[in-house]
């Protein structure tokens, strides 16, 4: 019998224990696992997101420019507007490659079924490189392109006349699908700017200004001019990029936090296993006693016991990235609701590096948990043990 | 009965305190984390009560991320033109406009900055809880500044004294000391508005200006006008906290979930601990049962010995909360923006109450199966496997 395997016997003497210690740590770990697959998810879906929108600047009305990259990017009624002439402005301004126009407006049915309609010019083209587009962008009125989340939940085909959700007696031809992006395109319903300026009664407004610059490492002179130009005092000029910095930075300072519990949690559980590991010693008394007399060393019964307190950690933490794997789902969608400025795209992204660090992690707790329940069975001296140790049923 | 419980506990002291300690660092964080929650809110609505304002005019662009600036003492990146000011006082809705100019000198190597506001006299009408402690309650002239107690303190000046500001080379008197009012107007520098303009090279630039209407039920109304200032935009507080709480709000659910994982594996070990004490004693609790002690006695001892562990664990956790609360909060403080100056972690009476509970109720949970496998245990089996 290898050591391995007398280790092993731990797990059948007391099953109910073992599983408990185990349950303790696969709990921390799980979380610590969860933790660093959402950082790198996070970071990734942000920068996805920021890059379907294929602008680098937002053009938006006054208020919290965070609140409106949110809005311009998820969809929603917004609650007011910039003047059309704002435009021209917007376009005369040098280094300004192409300013798209956007008027975006939500609808929810009984439901709480939200329908999000975004008119636009065929200029947004330049901007969406990633999109795909069957059939052709609309341009009468009366015809819309249709994401494929939306086409898919209405079930409508090309070509066929719709009556459009949330807006009675009205109908549409549907010219254009859009191949699935990932991103909110999906569920969007676009429009000509005109027609939607007409359907909603917002006759020269807009909702926001999408703007590709020429040259995007000029980001911060051109931002300059548009705020200089003369409606510059009447919009709020976003570069995207420093919304991506900022909300990044914040997300880092939670994270950090987070970290730092979870590093808590790992300790808890690594108390529980020494615990779990000193009982064990002390019941097996005379177990460790007979195995001392029949000419174990010291080292041999330090070992045995170290071999099985990482054992018990490691086979935690393999449960622990299960436990993460099957509940990631769930999970993400906790997160999302909880947490403002949540991307589209999946928050939990699995890498193997991740599942490395956690099973790293728990060796070395185990290591460290392992230490005092070895040392003081390998203390023991091998009469005493067998005489005062319990050999319990 | 309790003697009792506590002996058994005692009797294996390394293992009793290990479950103690496991179950006790996962609890003193959810303190750290109830104390500082409640003190956040408490120390923000104290904040903007005594704003007595009811909105705010101030420069395009996230006016929480200004905030954020003005507080880590970076310069701002834009501010408003004088004559948004004399726009919201010419607004007919409005009683009372004042300006004020922010501005941070930062002082690395002490952790901090120094914060300075340039106001003039309409200010007084929106801060009726302005008391000097000592010296006088306005400035007699350009050069004189009024402290905020927190700042007196720390700069040792009391009135009368020269204050000199290295950043600006301004010289400064001190006119008066300000009472302590529990908000961030403790740790301020006031100083009149044109001496702040002259300090700051921000002539004729302001940061905000404060509005009070003549009555709250114009606020609508008047936003919409002053929304039309040209590179302004209108803010209320109510909104500004809002939006802080809510921000604040989500990453304490995600603190508080994981904290709950902590203690999940707390109550876990605890369970081990008290279902190994159950094992082990099997010849002692059968012998008890042979004496007349009843199954329900069995399963109360037992219960007691978790909600005594548990107990222990609650103690020494909010002590640890206690002892290293405060080395907590200021790492904390340097990562939440905005963070009010008050001290965030006040352990109030109620706070030690939701631990306690939480603590008990962990205890219960631990408890149940070890006691309900102890008071199984029948005395004439129990004696056998002697």
């Amino acid at each position: 019998m290898t050591w391995l395997e007398l280790s092993f016997k731990e797990w059948q003497r007391r099953p109910l224990r073992t599983c408990v210690a185990t349950a303790g740590v696969a709990i921390a770990v799980a979380a610590l696992f969860s933790l660093l697959a959402f950082q790198s998810g996070y970071r990734e879906g942000m920068r996805g997101e920021l890059d379907r929108l294929g602008a680098h600047v937002l053009v938006v009305p006054k208020g919290c420019p965070y609140d409106a990259a949110s809005m311009a990017l998820h969809g929603a009624s917004w609650p007011c507007y910039l003047k059309q002439r704002f435009l021209d402005e917007v376009r005369g301004v040098p280094g300004v490659a192409t300013a798209a126009p956007v008027f975006m407006t939500a609808l929810y049915d009984a439901l709480g079924n939200q329908t999000v309609y975004v008119g636009v010019e065929t200029n947004i083209l330049a901007l969406k490189r990633g999109w795909r587009i069957t059939g052709r962008p609309p341009e009468r009125d009366d015809e819309v392109l249709v994401g494929s989340e939306a086409a898919r939940r209405h079930d409508w085909q090309l070509g066929e006349k719709v009556p459009l959700p949330g807006l009675r007696e009205r109908s549409g031809t549907v010219t254009g699908v859009l191949a699935p992006t990932h991103g909110a395109d999906d569920t969007f319903i676009h429009l000509p700017l005109s027609s939607a300026q007409r359907l909603f009664k917002h006759k020269d407004e807009l909702t926001h200004i999408l703007v590709r610059l020429a040259d995007p490492d000029d980001l911060d002179h051109a931002v300059a001019l548009l705020r200089g130009c003369d409606a510059g005092l009447a919009m709020n000029v976003v570069p995207l990029a420093h919304v991506f910095h900022t909300i990044r930075s914040l997300v880092n300072s939670t994270r950090l936090m987070l970290g730092c519990i979870a590093l808590v949690a790992l300790l808890v559980a690594g108390a529980g296993v020494s615990n779990t590991l000193l009982m064990a010693v002390a019941e097996r008394g005379r177990d460790i006693g007979v195995l001392r007399a029949i000419g174990a060393s010291r080292g041999d019964i330090f070992r045995l016991v170290w071999l099985e307190t990482i054992q018990v950690c490691l086979s935690g933490a393999i449960a622990g990235v299960g436990i993460a794997f099957i509940t990631s789902r769930s999970l993400e969608t906790w997160v999302r609701s909880t947490l403002p400025f949540a991307p589209t795209e999946t928050l939990i992204h699995w890498q193997w590096w991740n599942v490395w660090a956690c099973l790293i992690c728990a060796i070395a707790l185990g290591c460290a948990a392992g230490f005092l329940p070895a040392w003081r069975a390998a203390r023991m001296p091998p009469m005493v043990a067998i005489r005062t140790g319990k050999a319990l049923a | 009965m309790l003697l009792l419980a506590f002996r058994n506990l005692v009797r294996r002291p390394l293992r009793s305190a290990l479950a103690v300690s496991g179950l006790a660092s996962a609890l003193a964080v959810f303190a750290c984390l109830l104390a500082f929650g409640h003190g956040y809110r408490r120390a923000l609505s104290a904040e903007s009560d005594r704003m007595g304002l009811q909105m705010m005019l101030v420069p395009l662009g996230c006016p929480y991320d200004a905030a954020a600036r003005v507080l880590k003492g970076k310069s701002l990146e834009n501010s408003l033109p004088e004559s948004a000011l004399e726009a919201s006082r010419r607004d007919p809705a409005v009683a009372i406009a004042a300006p004020i100019l922010m501005a941070a000198t930062p002082r690395p190597d002490q952790g901090r900055a120094d914060m300075w506001v340039g106001l003039d006299e309409t200010a007084l009408a929106l801060k009726p809880w302005w008391r000097v402690k000592a010296g006088k309650p306005w400035f007699p002239d350009d050069d004189s500044v009024i402290l905020g107690c927190d700042a007196a303190e720390v700069e040792m000046r009391a009135p009368g004294d020269r204050l000199h500001s290295p950043e600006t080379g301004q010289e400064l008197r001190v006119a008066g000391v300000l009472e302590r009012s529990g908000t961030s107007d403790d740790s301020l520098f006031f100083v009149p508005l044109r001496t702040a303009q002259r300090m700051f090279g921000q002539e004729n630039r302001l940061t905000a200006v404060a509005i009070r209407l003549r009555d709250p039920a114009l606020l609508r109304e008047a936003s919409e006008r002053l929304q039309g200032v040209p590179g302004a935009q209108i803010v209320t507080p109510t909104e500004m906290m809002g939006t802080f709480l809510n921000l604040v709000g989500a990453v304490r659910t995600l603190l508080f979930s994981i904290v709950l994982v902590a203690m999940a594996v707390g109550v876990l070990g605890v369970f081990n601990t008290l279902l190994a004490a159950v094992v082990e004693r099997t010849n002692e609790l059968s012998v008890m049962r042979a004496f007349g002690a009843s199954r329900s006695q069995i399963g109360c001892l037992i219960t007691t010995e978790a909600l005594l562990l548990t107990g222990a664990g609650s103690a020494v956790g909010i002590l640890l909360a206690m002892v290293g609360g405060h080395g907590i909060e200021k790492v904390v403080k340097q990562f939440v923006p905005l963070a009010p100056t008050e001290p965030l972690l006040t352990l109030t009476a109620w706070t030690l109450a939701q631990c306690v509970g939480v603590g008990a109720l962990a205890g219960v949970v631990a408890g149940l199966y070890p006691a309900w496998r102890a008071s199984r245990l029948p005395p004439a089996e129990a004696s056998k496997a002697e």
